[in-house]
């Protein structure tokens, strides 16, 4: 058995997070919110426009600046959502802040979680031994990527690190609820990373259109994710915002395609240039590959 | 000495206004520094708007002085606290408003908002408040960039330009243009009736005659109106509160602000007590006779006796031949009637109050409401009464037809806002409303002064991906996935929703001794027709209000899943309206009905049993009215089943027809998906996969059908991704026309849209479309190249766009023929006139489908009608 799996909600256009947040309020009537993000993203005034919807809803919120991959931090984060217990947590910035808050809700609502056995060694998400019974309601996971983590945004995966060693878990607990992917948002694109940023969405769509778990499915969400990358990236290196909200779609399509084929612990760093990408089907997406890997 | 050349110059002050000529002269004046000063920034205003504020203030004796001694009304000491109020806490209210240029942006929406002066703004002036009306509505348009021309009372004339005078001053030394505010020299209706023609907007403040002329005078106007405050004290006040604050309100400045109470309604229980407090204060109750004498003092021939105006108390008696003592705060008269024969029912603008006694509080209440029709509608209107008290606090400000009510404040100082209650606007202008034939009902302020204007840039609406939470899929998966419902989920009672043929043919059982393994308690129903109809809906919603499961399995074909998503929606809300739910909408996300939330009682599998409707992912589900035959197609996210269930084993034995019928609607669906204004990158890769699986497995599946599993299985999930396209981008007018093909002719859903497609494919692929679709995202028609591009994923192409299509039509067509679809739809054997007689209401009905939205080409009725008749005849 195989099968697709997304988000309950996937929100995209640029501008829509106010209009996505909304529904915190009319769907879901939430009333604390828990929002996760980096130092650096927080103190550049990045979630500002967060905050200031939050309030316009009259939603309470706290703010966890410490967001990490590193277990601890983890860790740290869970015990701070445990003392707010919000009905809704926030997770925005790029992948490692993602994963990390995806992580840090697992705690929250599973405390006795040994985070390590959750780490994946092969590739079926279904053949672990873990499984997590349904409580009672929990608290609505919202994730407003950046453009690195739009992957993140729609994968029921997390990588941690303990240490020096970084591990992949993968839960479909781990799934957001809604996922935002708003380019026009403060701090969304950094011109610096965005090379980075879409040879790595770039090349899980690839990993994932040859994996052996591969499907119909999952290869029309790459071959998508991959065109609009491919189509895009010369005029979103230069700084043309016109095509940002396009490769913001693009990585997230990538993302979807992804988070249903599965990945080993290998492929967890793996760069474009590493990848073969001579049976891409499409020539015309081969060529343009071809030149973002160069 | 008039001004005849267009210098501005600075000699305002030595041209007196007296005349048409002088004012004409004035208003050029004005008008040109107006013009200057609306291109300054909201630095240079602030910094002018302040300096004018200092000015007034610190010249607040003064001119207070200046207007007591000029009118002979009023009190010094309180005329002080007005301009002090005038000018700190008008400065202090508006300091940070932005008032100049862009003063709202939202890059998120797109929208701009930019402040602009609305001109020259006429400011009639009144005698009772001469210095703190000119000093607030000088300061107001100086923050605002407008001009002002002042037309003062002939009684205070000298006070309030010594006022605009000063504020004028202090704005040209910070910057202000000279001549940004004006004056009439010589007041006359003549002078006053010409600045009110010529204003942009006018400032009204003064009795009900002065508004009615300026509303006539064809100019926007902000007026005033007559106060006729009545003030009510329950049973539950505090008395000495109460009186207290009524007494400081009604002998501030002698009674002149128009907010201050004229009358003041008692509970009889307190009566004595309230009387005793008011004595005690320094009232003086008027007897009969003493009262008899000052009513026909302060009304003479129905109208209020100037000489009375902001005298105080004594002064007042004296004029009457009433002797009272020297220090006396308020005349009171104990009156009955509040009907305007009563002189003591009207306003008196002096510290002289009626006191009438209520037996309960709803009489005080008829009391306070004549009141106020006899001469205060729309202005203000008091209560003093415990604040716990809601219930009469609620009727009270229910039946007050007045724009302020103030509750335990006193009015004057109330009414004015920001003294007593900090959240009502400071202001020295209150609107009355339509009540007192304002078009302000608030108090007036900066953005009444100001013309906002609008930048809306291009903005899409949010678009979204949604899908059922699981979807599962390959050959065999079925009972892999049911296992969910006890190892995960710990389910106990299913209800599993059926066609009486799958049923009898043994589909069901896989599924039942699946839940018998899992010890989950179940039942069947299987009273479902092709077309699932209400009444079958009911029934078996019924059947599971009996049976209370907590997961309901569909396993069928479109009929079946969406007669399930149906019972599901009436199981879990009985109260729903179904014809509500079934209103057309534009938008999905502004539909005026809220449907409610789904999931609270039972899971919701659903199990396709052919290549297919798609049903399993989608919020869709179409039901017949079997009484008039009318199908309601609903469409919400909350009907999206939580779990779909492909697998191809229950897709086997689908017979050719309908292989061939559903195979051709998933390929339509994927069609009608890409092409839709709504199609997304997300859409789009789903769409493209479903479309070219079609054309390379569905004419095996159809000819060899259980022979070719993995073509069954192919074409399984072609369907699926097909649907779920469509469930986030929606379709088209194929399938609007298929609709109602397949309602009035009985042609089956999949062979209908196989029908009509190639027809609709040229129609859309128009470059030059009469009517585009409406949707932001959906620029300029370019279907032809989406079309084209389906076409190039499929392995087609041509030498350009337009054989591209015809080749990929071509293929259409070749697949349809493969699979035993015939070519029209006359050969389905529909006559000729069966079909020519419904057409007209096929095409309106077609029209109107919830699917026609999405259509790229928005379609008239004509050209609906002459895609029908092709498909007819065949050409």
């Amino acid at each position: 058995m195989f099968w697709i799996r997304t988000p309950e909600k996937t929100y995209f256009k640029a501008g829509c997070m106010q209009i996505a947040l909304s529904e915190l309020k009319d769907v879901y009537g939430c009333k604390k919110a828990f929002i996760v993000t980096s130092q650096k993203r927080y103190s550049k005034g990045h979630i500002n426009v967060i905050e200031e919807c939050l309030r316009g809803l009259s939603v309470q919120y706290i703010c966890f600046t410490d967001a990490g991959r590193d277990i601890e931090k983890i860790r740290q984060g869970a015990k701070e959502m445990k003392l707010f217990e919000p009905d809704v947590i926030i997770a925005a910035g790029c992948g490692c802040v993602i994963d990390s808050a995806k992580a840090m809700r697992l705690l929250y609502e599973y405390p006795e979680t040994d985070l390590k056995a959750l780490s994946v060694s092969n590739n079926d998400i279904r053949n672990r031994d873990m499984t997590f019974p349904r409580l009672g309601s929990r608290p609505v996971f919202a994730a407003i990527p950046a453009l690195s983590g739009c992957t993140s945004a729609v994968s029921p995966y997390s990588v941690i690190k303990d240490g020096e060693s970084s591990m992949l878990i993968a839960d479909y607990q781990l799934m957001p609820d809604l996922a935002i992917a708003d380019s026009i948002l403060p701090g969304g694109i950094c011109p610096g990373k965005l090379r980075e940023a879409l040879s790595s969405a770039a090349a899980k769509a690839v990993l994932s259109y040859k994996s052996e778990a591969a499907t119909d499915y999952t290869r029309g969400f790459a071959l998508k994710g991959l065109e609009g990358i491919t189509g895009n990236y010369e005029k979103a290196a230069a700084g043309d915002s016109s095509v940002y909200e396009a490769v913001f779609e693009a990585a997230t399509l990538c993302g979807i395609s992804f988070a249903n084929t599965g990945y080993t612990d290998k492929e967890l760093s793996c760069v474009i240039s590493e990848i073969d990408i001579s049976d891409i089907p499409v020539p015309s997406l081969k060529e343009r590959l071809s030149m973002l890997v160069g | 000495m008039a001004n005849t050349d267009n210098k501005v110059e600075v000699q305002s002050a030595e041209v007196l206004v007296q005349d048409l000529d002088s004012f004409n002269a004035k208003l050029a004046q004005v008008r040109e520094a107006q013009r200057v000063f609306a291109t300054y920034s909201q630095e240079q205003v602030d910094k002018i708007f302040k300096a004018a504020s200092i000015a007034a203030n610190k010249a607040r004796i003064p001119l207070a002085k200046m207007a007591v001694e000029e009118t002979g009304m009023g009190v010094v000491e309180d005329k002080i606290i007005k301009n002090h109020y005038a000018s700190e806490y008008i400065y202090n209210k508006y300091k940070d408003t932005k008032t100049c240029g862009v003063i709202e942006y939202d890059p998120s929406f797109g929208i701009k908002r930019i402040a602009e002066p609305i001109g020259i703004i006429g400011a009639v002036i009144p005698t009772t408040n001469p210095t703190s009306t000119a000093i607030f509505k000088a300061l107001v348009c100086l923050k605002t960039r407008n001009g002002i021309i002042i037309s003062p009372h002939p009684r205070a004339k000298k006070s309030t330009i010594a006022a605009a005078k000063l504020v004028l001053e202090a704005a040209v030394a910070a910057g202000a243009p000279e001549n940004i505010i004006g004056w009439i020299d010589v007041p006359s209706l003549e002078l006053t009736n010409e600045l009110m023609r010529n204003s942009d907007t006018i400032l009204a403040t003064g009795g009900p005659g002065m508004v009615k002329a300026a509303y006539s005078s064809g100019k926007p106007a902000l007026g005033v109106g007559a106060g006729n405050t009545p003030v009510i004290i329950d049973s539950t006040a505090d008395i000495r509160i109460a009186v207290n604050s009524i007494i400081h309100s009604k002998t501030f400045d002698n009674g002149m602000i128009c907010a201050s109470e004229q009358s003041v309604t008692v509970l009889s229980d307190i009566y004595d007590e309230v009387r005793k407090e008011f004595a005690a204060r320094g009232c003086y109750f008027l007897n009969e006779e003493e009262l008899e004498k000052v009513r026909k003092t302060i009304i003479i021939n129905g109208a209020l006796n100037a000489k009375i105006v902001g005298q105080k108390a004594h002064t007042i008696a004296a004029l009457a031949g009433v002797e009272v003592p020297e220090n006396t705060k308020i005349l009171i008269g104990e009156v009955e009637s509040v009907d305007i024969s009563e002189e003591f029912a009207h306003e008196k603008l002096s510290p002289v109050l009626a006191m009438y006694k209520a037996e309960t509080f709803d009489e005080a209440l008829e009391k306070a409401a004549q009141l106020v029709a006899d001469g205060g509608y729309g202005h203000t209107s008091s209560l003093f009464i415990h604040p716990a008290q809601t219930e009469k606090i609620e009727k009270h400000y229910n039946a007050m037809k007045t724009c302020r009510i103030l509750i335990n404040t006193p009015s004057s100082h109330g009414g004015i806002g920001d003294l007593y209650n900090f959240a009502l606007t400071p202001s020295l202008t209150l609107g009355c409303g339509s009540w007192g034939g304002n078009s302000v009902s608030e108090n007036v302020g900066v953005k009444h002064l100001l013309n906002i204007k609008q930048v809306a840039e291009r903005r899409e609406n949010m678009l979204w991906f949604r899908a059922p939470e699981k979807v599962y899929f390959k050959k065999g998966c079925m009972p892999v996935a049911l296992d969910e419902l006890g190892s995960v989920m710990g389910k106990k009672k299913a209800f599993i929703v059926t066609d009486s043929f799958l049923y009898k043919n043994g589909y069901v059982k896989p599924i039942e001794d699946k839940l018998d393994e899992l010890g989950i308690q179940h039942t069947a129903f299987y009273n479902v027709q092709p077309d699932p109809t209400l009444a079958s809906a009911l029934e078996g919603a019924e059947a599971m209000r009996l049976f209370e499961p907590d997961v309901i399995i569909a396993l069928g074909g479109g009929s079946a899943m969406d007669a399930g998503k149906i019972m599901w929606v009436l199981y879990e809300h009985p109260e729903a309206d179904f014809m509500d739910m079934a209103m057309r909408f534009m938008d999905i996300r502004k539909r005026i009905y809220t449907f409610p939330k789904m999931g609270e009682k039972a899971y919701f599998i659903a199990i396709p049993t052919s290549s297919g409707t798609g049903s399993e992912v989608t919020p869709f589900a179409v039901i017949t009215d079997e009484k008039t035959s009318i199908k309601y197609p609903l469409a919400d996210y909350e009907l999206l089943p939580n779990m779909a269930i492909i697998d191809a084993d229950n897709m086997m034995n689908q017979p050719k027809g309908l292989t061939s019928a559903s195979g051709i609607d998933a390929l339509t669906h994927a069609l009608e998906a890409y092409a839709s204004i709504m199609a997304t990158p997300y859409t789009d890769g789903l769409a493209l996969q479903a479309m070219k699986t079609v054309f390379e497995y569905l004419p095996s599946a159809y000819e060899n059908g259980a022979n070719d599993p993995v073509a069954r299985e192919k074409m399984a999930n072609a369907s699926t991704m097909a649907g779920m396209a469509f469930a986030n981008a929606f379709l088209g007018v194929c399938h609007s026309m298929a609709h109602k093909l397949g309602a009035y002719h009985h042609i089956p859903h999949g062979i209908a849209n196989a029908l009509l497609i190639s027809h609709v494919l040229r129609y859309n692929a128009e470059p030059v479309p009469p009517k585009m679709g409406t949707f932001s995202q959906y620029a300029y028609p370019h279907t032809l190249e989406r079309y084209c591009e389906c076409a190039e994923f499929c392995g087609v192409k041509g030498k350009d766009n337009n054989e591209t299509l015809e080749l990929f039509i071509d293929k259409i067509e070749d697949l349809k023929e493969r699979c035993g679809v015939k070519k029209t739809i006359a050969e389905y054997g529909v006559t000729e006139e069966a079909f020519l007689s419904s057409l007209d209401e096929m095409v309106e009905n077609a029209f109107d489908d919830q699917c026609t939205g999405a259509n790229p080409r928005y379609p008239l009725f004509s050209e609906i009608k002459e895609m029908y008749l092709k498909a007819y005849y065949g050409k």
